[in-house]
């Protein structure tokens, strides 16, 4: 049965399905109602969705920062740490400039190709982003703590002492919980280079041949 | 026309070819209601701003292989998590017109595109639907040579394919 098909041949196969399929298809209206599409978010755009979330409230975070520094202008050891902690957050956002939405007018391999590049810059930028939020909250907590509570941190050993403990045993907690996450997102930075690799071997190799 | 009415004559329009891009990704019927799910939504995004200097099912074409490639490429560990919807939207009836021979070459040429792997499939399917190879080119996004000597290759394999059925 199989000794003649060809490449050709399944084709004429194929286009005959077709013929078949015509008949036995039918389009489930009731089911497409019922799809909220206007709301939904397809897989990689949600990811990317959320990425550029992150990115644009790091640039709010900044903002805050830098308000809260401005703020405590006359108290070194809270505008400071202030401005360290905008100025990570700023680097986070100039760091994620390049996350932009999927254009799926882009041809395949250009389009996997910028969501492997997408990939890998999350799983790299993954490890930073973390570290960037545990000080963007250790250097604005005390800031809102003199605020909120009228208790000066720096002027006090115990309060600075048990800052300081919690601090550690969050960071400490962070860490820990974030082991996980780190070897989830070193494991999709492989996969992605990977990917990447066979998508370039894949435009280029029989150019070379 | 509604936007909506219009978006879902296109779909009633191109129902074979998104049955065929998601049977040829997915065997799994839960798999595929996924995937098929993920194509509308994404057409539909994508519908406003599509650009009519693309024809039609090649716009169509480029949407559903890029989902369908994306999702093929995701971590098994979602589809745990992602619960499909109850009923397909493309309902396939029972075979009823074809002979034996017919259904087990169709099941083969599955079985056989299932075989290639992702971006091999995509040029494997649009080929099978008569594409010219500058419209396959445009929609995958290489030179129509590499298209092709990759079409040659994708021939070769079948081939060897069939001769190890064979022997």
């Amino acid at each position: 049965m199989t000794s003649y098909m060809e490449l050709d041949e399944l084709k004429n196969l194929w286009q005959a399905e077709d013929k078949n399929l015509d008949s036995r298809i039918t389009l489930n209206k009731a089911q497409l109602m019922k799809m909220n599409m206007e709301n939904a978010t397809g897989g990689i755009n949600k990811i990317i969705n959320i990425s550029l979330l992150g990115r644009n409230m790091a640039l709010i975070y900044c903002f805050i920062s830098t308000g809260m520094a401005i703020f405590m202008i006359d108290a070194i050891e809270y505008s400071l740490p202030a401005i360290f902690g905008g100025l990570a957050m700023l680097w986070s956002f100039i760091s994620h400039l390049s996350i932009e939405k999927l254009d799926y007018n882009d041809s395949i391999v250009q389009l996997q190709k910028t969501i492997c590049k997408f990939r890998i810059h999350l799983a790299a930028n993954a490890k930073y982003d973390i570290f960037i939020v545990a000080l963007w909250f250790l250097s604005i907590v005390p800031i809102f703590i003199k605020i909120i509570y009228n208790v000066s941190l720096y002027n006090s050993h115990k309060a600075l002492a048990i800052f300081c403990l919690v601090a550690c045993v969050a960071l400490a907690l962070m860490i820990a919980l974030s082991r996980k996450a780190y070897t989830e997102y070193d494991r999709t930075l492989k996969k992605s280079e990977a990917h990447l690799s066979e998508l370039i071997e894949f435009e280029t190799k029989n150019l070379h041949e | 026309m509604l936007e909506k009415e219009q978006f879902i004559g296109i779909l009633n329009e191109h129902k074979r070819l998104l049955y065929k891009v998601t049977y040829s990704y997915c065997r799994n019927l839960d798999d595929r209601k996924d995937l098929e799910q993920e194509i509308i939504i994404q057409l539909w995004k994508s519908f406003r701003n599509y650009n009519q200097e693309f024809k039609l099912s090649t716009w169509i074409y480029k949407i559903a292989l890029n989902v369908a490639i994306s999702h093929y490429r995701r971590d098994v560990k979602r589809k745990q998590t992602n619960e499909p919807y109850d009923d397909a939207v493309f309902q396939i009836a029972e075979e009823e017109c074809c002979t034996d021979d017919t259904i087990n070459k169709t099941e083969l040429l599955y079985k056989f595109i299932n075989k290639l792997d992702e971006l091999n499939k995509a040029i494997i399917i649009l080929y099978l639907e008569d594409k010219s190879y500058k419209e396959i080119s445009e929609i995958i996004g290489l030179t129509e040579t590499n298209v092709g000597t990759k079409i040659n290759r994708i021939k070769r394999k079948l081939k060897e394919s069939i001769s190890l059925l064979n022997d």
